[in-house]
């Protein structure tokens, strides 16, 4: 009985219940696009840093996070191999991987840029990360370059390049006519801009530097989750060593994120307490509309919980409509995005500062997102109702029925 | 037999408005029994305490001084919600303005009241429905609403209204007062119609020198006070 006498009473004044309606509608829509697209971002950015960079757990000596910016090779992992091979063998599935940084200059004999050099078997570099096509080894004096780096050299691959660099043992050594068997492509700043990856019987050439010599173990694990264990294992079982994860190495870019995450929910903030000053407004004037009519309810014996509970349910069954569509409507939208992707116009990149942004951003919706966003649309609106329920049930029948002639 | 014939009384009953500065004496010293069956008429000019009589044996005032009584049972010391069940249980109200949901078919808002109650199942619901509306010669205006209907055929269903959930008492406040001639006494035929044929116990407020000399009893109303309790005999329509 009630729902059908709030039914028809929601439907009475159209115009009134199509705003509430449509207030509510936008802002959980929003809700759920924002949300996805945030959550995108993030999800985005995680996955990039781990498949072009870093991997799930990324081992170095002790101390070296701290100069990491000159890529120092003069005090080695210790112990490289035997962590690869501990970890692979604790942790089914894990793949471990050596590599070395160093400090480097590439040229084309004019001009010369500073970059990252990076030594490692390409074949397993291949395999732990994405950044572009590894599958040609090549052979000879050959290396991998940065699309950001060939870009700056107008370099495509089959040209060459003089690199420079210091020994193990500091004393500066080179290389000309190091042939470019590929680019690499992450979308990755320190991958696009600032790396040139060589085999490693080219680096350990360059470098001077004995096979099995490593700066990094990387490791990529089947489950993820599994990184902060196999980082404390790691540490206890090698003295002298350090492990991030991949949720500390990234916790900058979701702190980021996050501050992304709550301008976007200030807005849907405003929006939906728009919508409650609305909800409530449309509550309060269509009880007081009908003053009388609640006064002969109250003289024929309904009790005022009964009241509220209608006036209530009326706002709620335009909230709900509105929440439900608009979630409805978000999700579509989001979902589509999930699926193929949005063009994101590139952020400038500012050397080494900048935020690794895919070109093509996908975003991350989840039912769950659709969920709550209902929820707290509907919510919203049963909070915003109440209180003018409450406040138009007190009236007082007598009062209410005397009111027309 | 102990069952009293009594279903609602006011005992030395007053209502006073603004005690202090400016009292507003509406009812003094009210000693009133309704009895079982009666067909009874508030009488007297306006602003002589009809309506809060009406309202004090209708459980939505209660008297400064004095007690109410419903079905032998002390009202003054009951809650709000207790009040409002009372009123859902035992009291049927017909109003002046007639006051149906507007959203409610006649039909509806005929159900309206057994909803209230809620102890009524939906087919029994329907049935005595349908049995009111037959019996107020209402019975191809069911779907209609309020709107739709004229004022003597919304007055119908808000007898309807009142009689469906068989109350001890109805009251009925100036039920012709928006009403032509014709249609009053044809309102009041039905209202004393259902009286005799139902022995439903009707309490009616009027200042309209015709229809009181339709009630069986005549309680005169001046300045708050009772003035005379007669049975009327040979009153006829
Ligand atoms: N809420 C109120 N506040 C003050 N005075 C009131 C109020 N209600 C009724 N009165 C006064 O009480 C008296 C009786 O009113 P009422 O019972 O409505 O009379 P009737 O129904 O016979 O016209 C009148 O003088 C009226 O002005
Ligand atoms: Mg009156």
């Amino acid at each position: 009985m009630i729902v059908r006498l709030a039914l028809r009473n929601a439907l009475r004044n159209r115009r009134r219940s199509l705003f509430t309606l449509l207030s509510l509608l936008i802002g959980v829509g929003l809700l759920v696009i924002s949300q996805s697209f945030v959550d995108g971002i993030e999800r985005t950015l995680v996955a990039n840093e781990i498949d072009s960079e870093h991997s799930h757990v990324r081992i170095v000596p002790q101390g070296y996070l701290e100069e990491e910016d000159y890529y120092p090779i003069d005090r080695p992992l210790p112990n490289a191999a035997q962590i690869a091979t501990f970890v692979m063998e604790r942790f089914p599935g894990a793949f471990a991987l050596s590599r070395m940084g160093f400090r480097a200059e590439v040229g084309d004999g004019q001009k010369t840029l500073r970059v990252r050099g990076m030594t490692a078997n390409i074949t397993e570099y291949a395999k732990m990360f994405r950044v572009g096509d590894l599958a040609d080894i090549g052979n000879g004096q050959r290396c991998f370059v940065g699309s950001g780096i060939a870009g700056a050299f107008g370099w495509t691959k089959g040209d060459t390049l003089e690199i420079q660099t210091k020994t193990i043992h500091g004393t500066l050594n080179s290389a000309k006519s190091i042939q470019i068997v590929e680019l690499l492509r992450s979308s990755h700043p320190l991958v696009d801009d600032f790396t040139v990856l060589l085999p490693n019987d080219v680096g350990q050439t360059l470098l001077d530097s004995p096979e099995g010599r490593a700066t990094e173990v990387l490791v990529r694990l089947p489950n993820p989750d599994d990184a902060e264990q196999v980082a404390a294992l790691v540490q206890n079982t090698f003295p002298g060593v350090v492990a991030q994860t991949w949720r500390q190495k990234t916790q900058y870019l979701i702190d980021i994120n996050n501050l992304r995450r709550g301008a976007f929910q200030i807005i849907v903030m405003i929006i939906l307490l728009i919508s409650a000053a609305g909800v409530a407004n449309t509550t309060l004037m269509s009880a007081f509309e009908r003053t009388t009519e609640i006064g002969t309810m109250l003289a024929l014996g309904m009790r005022r919980g009964t009241v509220v509970w209608l006036l209530v349910t009326e706002t709620l069954m335009i909230a709900l409509v509105g929440s439900a569509v608009g979630a409805g409507l978000g999700s579509v939208v989001s979902g589509w995005f999930t699926t193929v992707g949005i063009e994101f116009p590139e952020i400038p990149v500012e050397a080494g500062a900048a935020i690794p942004m895919p070109p093509l951003l996908y975003f991350a919706w989840r039912p769950e997102i659709t969920i709550f966003a209902v929820g707290l649309g509907v919510t919203v609106a049963f909070i915003a109702a109440l209180w003018p329920a409450l406040r138009s049930s007190r009236v007082d029948p007598i009062t209410a029925l005397r009111g027309e002639a | 037999m102990t069952q009293t014939t009594t279903v609602a009384a006011l005992q030395s009953a007053h209502r006073i408005y603004n005690p202090g500065d400016n009292p507003v004496v509406a009812m003094a010293n009210v000693n009133l029994e309704i009895r079982r069956g009666d067909f009874l008429a508030l009488a007297g000019p306006s602003g002589s305490g009809k309506s809060t009589i009406l309202n004090c044996l209708g459980c939505l005032d209660t008297p400064t001084q004095g007690r109410v009584l419903i079905l032998d049972k002390d009202t003054s010391l009951l809650s709000k919600q207790q009040l409002s069940d009372i009123r859902s249980q035992h009291i049927g109200f017909i109003f002046q303005s007639f006051n149906l949901i507007p959203v409610l078919s006649a039909a509806e808002n005929i159900e309206f009241a057994l909803q209230i109650r809620g102890d009524i199942g939906p087919a029994e619901t329907k049935e005595r429905t349908a049995a009111m509306l037959k019996r107020l010669r209402l019975n191809n205006l069911g779907h209609r609403r309020p709107s739709q209907l004229s004022g003597g055929q919304q007055q119908r269903v808000a007898i309807g209204r009142a009689l469906i959930k068989n109350p001890a008492l109805v009251l009925a406040d100036e039920p012709t007062a928006n009403l032509d001639r014709a249609t009053s006494e044809e309102i009041i035929q039905i209202m004393r119609d259902m009286n005799e044929e139902m022995g439903v116990t009707f309490v009616f407020a009027t200042h309209d020198h015709d229809l009181m000399q339709k009630a069986r009893r005549l309680v005169m109303v001046q300045d708050g006070r009772i003035q005379s309790d007669t049975t009327q005999t040979g009153t006829s329509l």
